[in-house]
């Protein structure tokens, strides 16, 4: 809501500076977004009138006016302006007036031979134009009334010293989108009595009327209406009219016009101004049949739905009740015979249509929020009284088709003086509150615990106890409201031990040298299809972009975006990785779970003084993950058998260089290189790799429990072995294990060997073996039996050879 | 016999100083002072001496005996403070050149920022509630007293799967989920993702959020003005002035906006708080009857505090961050500052 500050104060003017009353309205809730200043010029402007308007000898586009400043003094004006004529009042910049905005210097001047003692302004070199009009064709200097006092001055006449308000106002507030309803609360707040002024009734001059019917009063339980005829089609809208609607952002058209957005700012209550030789027959307010159409004002074509509200007439519809008029009945400059509709609303009538068409006017806005459903017959003699008094219009009888049932009726609200202390912490006087509430509008009555309190017709925002103590609470200053740390009843947290959290795991995950990256949940049809082939997918009916369409299935897309992003930025180390939700189907029911995935793409170590250059590979990232889990409670050593990497295929992966990571034979995750067609698609040169691993699995820890230690010594024997490159070294460990059992402290893999002196298709491993016993100290004949073991197990399950 | 003695003394004594080295040294002790030594030889005839010549004999050769290896001795540590001190010079290294070790990880400024309003709630006794990201309208907006025709509903602001499914849009959600699994008092705040449909300069269409509720038979506005101003001077470290002014969500009711001042300009008016001197930083309230109802709450015996703040705001500021996008690109370079 815009509006001047100077109009306020004709309604009522605190004794309190600009800058309080805004600092006011913010602390009241109708927070001020932003202000401007107008009296741009103090001085120098003066109100003259032409005398004569003579050629320029020297220039065909210029005039030499004569203007008369008071009794006997005229000077010599050249303006170039095409509408100054004989016996107009203008406005004169003097000379040493700094002038609009840019606070531009008049100087006298000779044009073209002809000196000038000033000039003569347009709105725009005053800076009184609003953003709207910038456009239109204002190329004429400012045309003052008639009736504009000669030589006084203009800043006093056009109320000059004033400042532009622009406050954002909250959904409950519509009361406030007028004149009237913002004094009504500055009122309040600065307890200053506030009344309705006193409107004329217009004398009925003729006894037109129009048959007005509504179907579904609940929707419609007022409305209003007036024939008006005659009006003059060369009135002009009053200066001052002009200029308070500017102010508002408004731009002035015609008087017809500019009389409803008038009432609409000072009342708000929107009106609407058919041509009466437009409308056939009855008018109607009726739900909208489907397949109906209308061309609304702005020349847009609209098919109706069936749960909008529109005025017919015996045609078809004419308006969108509460939201916007028609092409085909509206006024224009040639009308002289109008219908004037003044009406109320449902809120609920109203309420999201106007959106659904791609609408929002200054009238929808209003009904949505709720009009005061007693205003009608007010704001109808106010539009009334304007118009007859421009356009000397005739006006009619007043038709009213009014359902009083139907209007929201304000209930009674049971407000207890204890409520209001427990909630906001503090006890105010009950003649504060009583004083404020009864400002405000509100009808009280006091009985022994509280109040019975009855709203105001214009407050569709006050219907519980909690509603009324938030007004007191503002009326009183929420910043004189204690401020106060409660009193704590203490509770013992729970914090289990094997649960980790998320901020740990992150930690882990950082000093593993990851940088932790924040993806968007949605991501592109694309990658979703790569790295999620067999996923359904889960699209948004309304995405951004069609980048962002696809809910994620898996945390890759986006940290392989990221991937790529920091790589075109040259960066040629990347380890990132995240946590965070993602979506998916099991059996055809939306899951939502958490994972952690990480990327690595890139050196593993380069330009070191120290180290060889190394890009990252497999056993990089699986390091990384072994290393995560251990830190994470879990021993990823292949005898303890907690964690296992398990050769697998995955769509996104590279089928040779991929691994299932089970804990405790529960799927955990997967990690590996990313597949190279994938690669290609994604447009990521180097081989790059990725791991995620649901967070449940992550977080589940265990509570450790102590084993004694051995007091014997520990044994090792190597041994190297042939064998088939496709046995796996778990698959010889979990031999070890099986042979020695208790007595098997590790199985390292301290060196794997393919090349000269092994078959082709062969390797060599070797193992070093540690033996210890909990209760005797091992002798060698027992180890190596046990070893003697071992080596014929690993002959008969594998073929394996031992390597002399 | 023993006229050779200081002939052979004075020779050992400038071969011990000669001595290089602790294998020539022990060479030199063998030579003089070892079993076959020339000094042991000598004291092995003394026998052939006359009795009374022998005792002061012995005690000249004793007597030269001891010297040179005391001689051996300081002339052993002398050499090992050298060998030492060799080895010192030749293993002396750059100390500045980097050391070995991988890649540096570090927290997102999000998380940074969200860990540090956990622990504040936390350490006064708020749990953490999570929640899931895609909604349904009840739990998102109904049972907010959000109304059918409320303009958060409209398509140009809520991510929509369906007619009822939907991302949610603020975090608030886990609260009517949490209240309506148990029974009060609560005391919880709900971190997390949320989703709006608006990308520009200053919208990302996924932000993260801090909500939190309070509900007890005795929580009040004032308690609630308590909280927040602590908590704002907790994570900006300064007492800030802190100013609540009126405002409208569907879920509370008093509600509020709070502002603080500044903490760029510390009130001056600056480019960070387009001159106003204020920075809006919480919007806060007292948990509305309606939202009671729906939960199954008595609102005749219980009120609830609640607020929210936005991560991203709170961690621009912390930190000085200019651009919201540069949370979502996850340049390295920016991460790494965190």
């Amino acid at each position: 809501m815009r509006f001047s500050e100077a109009w306020l104060r004709e309604w009522v003017n605190p004794k309190i500076s600009r800058q309080q009353l805004l600092q006011q309205l913010t602390m009241a809730g109708l927070e001020v977004d932003s202000y401007e200043t107008l009296g741009h010029t103090t001085e120098g402007l003066i109100i003259v009138k032409i005398l004569a308007v003579n050629p320029h000898p020297n220039a065909d586009r210029l005039q030499i006016c004569t203007v008369l400043l008071q009794e006997n003094q005229t000077l010599n004006i050249v303006c170039g302006a095409s509408n100054v004529a004989v016996g107009k009042k203008a406005v004169l910049a003097q000379t040493g007036t700094r002038l609009g905005p840019k606070k531009i210097l008049i100087k006298p001047s000779t044009i073209r031979g002809i000196s000038s003692a000033g000039m003569l302004v347009s709105l725009e070199e005053l800076g009184l134009t609003t953003k709207t009009d910038t456009n239109s064709n204002n190329t004429g200097i400012l045309i003052l009334p008639e009736n504009a006092p000669v030589g006084e001055s203009f800043v006093e006449y056009a109320k000059l010293n004033d400042t532009i308000i622009e406050i954002d106002l909250t959904p409950n507030r519509g009361d406030c989108l007028s004149l009237i309803g913002l004094a009504r609360e500055v009122s309040a707040l600065n307890s200053l009595p506030f009344a309705y002024p006193h409107y004329q009734a217009v004398a009925t001059t003729h006894q037109q009327q129009k048959t007005v019917e509504v179907d579904d009063p609940k929707s419609c339980p007022v409305y209003l209406g007036c024939v008006i005829k005659d009006n003059d089609l060369s009135a002009q809208t009053p200066f001052w009219m002009q200029e308070k609607l500017r102010r508002s952002a408004i731009r002035p058209i015609s008087p017809i016009v500019d009389v409803t957005n008038y009432v609409l700012l000072e009342l708000g209550q929107p009106l609407h101004a058919f041509d009466l030789q437009k409308l056939q027959g009855n008018i109607r307010v009726r739900w909208a049949q489907e397949a109906e159409t209308l061309v609304l004002l702005d020349d847009k074509n609209i098919n109706l739905k069936a749960n909008t509200l529109v005025i017919a007439d015996d045609r078809g519809p004419i308006a969108l009740a509460g939201i916007m008029g028609g092409l085909d009945t509206s006024v224009c400059p040639k009308t002289q015979d109008i219908f004037l509709e003044c009406a109320f609303f449902t809120p609920t009538a109203i309420a999201g249509r106007a959106r659904q068409y791609g609408l929002h006017t200054d009238t929808s806005h209003r009904f949505e929020r709720g009009v005061d459903p007693e205003l009608q017959s007010r704001a109808l003699a106010r539009a009334l009284e304007l118009l007859c008094e421009i356009t000397k219009g005739q006006a009619g009888p007043i038709i009213e088709c009014k359902q009083q049932k139907y209007k929201p009726n304000q209930v009674s609200i049971e407000l207890k003086w204890t409520t209001i202390e427990d909630v906001l912490g503090l006890k105010i006087e009950p003649e504060f509150i009583k004083q404020k509430l009864t400002l405000l509008g509100n009808e009280i009555t006091e009985h022994a615990d509280g109040l019975h309190v009855i709203p105001p017709s214009h407050r569709f925002d006050l219907a519980l106890e909690n509603d009324l103590i938030e007004e007191i609470a503002r009326l009183y200053g929420y910043d004189r409201l204690p401020s106060q740390l409660p009193l704590l009843q203490a509770t013992a947290p729970k914090l289990p031990e094997n649960k980790l959290t998320n901020s740990y795991i992150k930690r882990v995950m950082a000093n593993l040298g990851y940088q932790e990256a924040i993806t968007y949940s949605f991501i592109d049809q694309d990658s979703q299809t790569w790295l999620s082939p067999q996923m359904k997918t889960l699209t948004l009916k309304n995405p951004i972009s069609k980048e962002l369409s696809v809910m994620r299935s898996s945390l890759w897309p986006g940290l392989l975006k990221c991937c790529l992003y920091n790589k075109y930025h040259q960066r040629d180390k990347i380890k990132l990785f995240e946590i965070g939700q993602v979506f998916y189907f099991e059996e055809r029911e939306l899951k939502q779970s958490e994972r952690l995935s990480g990327v690595r793409h890139g050196w593993a170590s380069r330009e070191s003084w120290c180290q060889e250059d190394r890009t990252v590979d497999f056993f990089d990232l699986k390091g990384d993950i072994e290393e995560l889990l251990e830190q994470c409670g879990q021993n990823c050593s292949t005898t303890a058998n907690n964690i296992n990497f398990v050769a697998g295929q995955h769509p996104a992966l590279h089928p040779g260089q991929s691994a299932q990571i089970r804990k405790n034979d529960i799927f955990l995750g997967w990690m590996g290189a990313l597949h190279p067609s994938i690669l290609k698609k994604l447009g990521l040169s180097g081989k790059t790799f990725v791991f995620e691993l649901t967070l449940d699995g992550v977080r589940q820890s265990n509570v450790p429990v102590f084993k004694g230690l051995s007091r014997f010594p520990e044994v090792r024997r190597d041994i190297a072995i042939v064998l088939d490159h496709t046995i796996t070294s778990d698959q010889v460990a979990k031999e070890a294990k099986e042979i020695i059992g208790d007595l098997l402290k590790t199985v390292t893999v301290f060196d794997v060997y393919k090349g000269s002196g092994i078959a082709k298709g062969g390797k060599s491993l070797a193992l070093g073996i540690r033996l210890q016993s909990a209760s005797k100290t091992l002798k060698e004949a027992d180890v190596n039996q046990l070893m003697e073991a071992l080596v014929q197990r690993l002959k008969s399950r594998f073929n394996a050879v031992l390597r002399e | 016999m023993l006229e050779n003695l200081a002939e052979i003394a004075a020779k050992a004594l400038t071969l011990i100083e000669q001595a290089q080295d602790l294998k020539a040294l022990e060479q030199i002790r063998v030579k003089f002072l070892g079993k076959k030594g020339e000094v042991t030889q000598i004291l092995k005839k003394l026998g052939q001496l006359d009795v009374k010549k022998r005792p002061q004999a012995g005690a000249q050769v004793n007597q030269i005996k001891q010297e040179l290896s005391q001689a051996i001795e300081a002339r052993k540590l002398d050499l090992n403070a050298k060998e030492i001190k060799k080895q010192i010079e030749q293993e002396s290294i750059d100390v500045s050149l980097p050391g070995r070790r991988g890649s540096t990880g570090r927290i997102h400024p999000i998380t940074r920022t969200l860990e540090r309003v956990t622990q504040f709630f936390n350490s006064m006794g708020f749990g953490v509630e999570e929640g899931p990201e895609i909604e349904d309208d009840y739990h998102n907006f109904t049972a907010l007293n959000i109304a059918e025709h409320h303009p958060a509903r409209a398509m140009h602001d809520t991510f929509y799967f369906d007619t009822h499914r939907l991302l949610r849009t603020h975090t608030s959600p886990v609260q009517i989920r949490t209240m309506t699994q148990a029974s009060p008092p609560f005391r919880f705040i709900c971190p997390g993702k949320v989703y709006r449909c608006d990308s520009d300069l200053t919208h990302t269409p996924m932000f993260h959020q801090v909500e939190g509720l309070w509900v007890d038979k005795k929580v009040s506005f004032s308690n609630l003005k308590g909280l927040l101003v602590s908590f704002l001077n907790f994570f900006f470290e300064q007492n800030l002035n802190v100013r609540f002014r009126p405002s409208y969500f569907p879920f509370t009711e008093p509600s509020a906006e709070v502002d603080v001042t500044c903490v760029h300009c510390q009130g001056q008016g600056c480019r960070v708080c387009s001159g106003s001197g204020w920075l809006e930083v919480l919007g806060c309230g007292m948990v509305h009857p309606t939202v009671f109802k729906y939960c199954n709450i008595n609102a005749q015996h219980y009120r609830g505090l609640a607020f929210g703040l936005g991560i991203e705001r709170f961690a621009m500021l912390r930190y000085g961050v200019n651009d919201l996008r540069l949370f979502f690109e996850n340049d390295l370079d920016f991460l790494g500052q965190f």
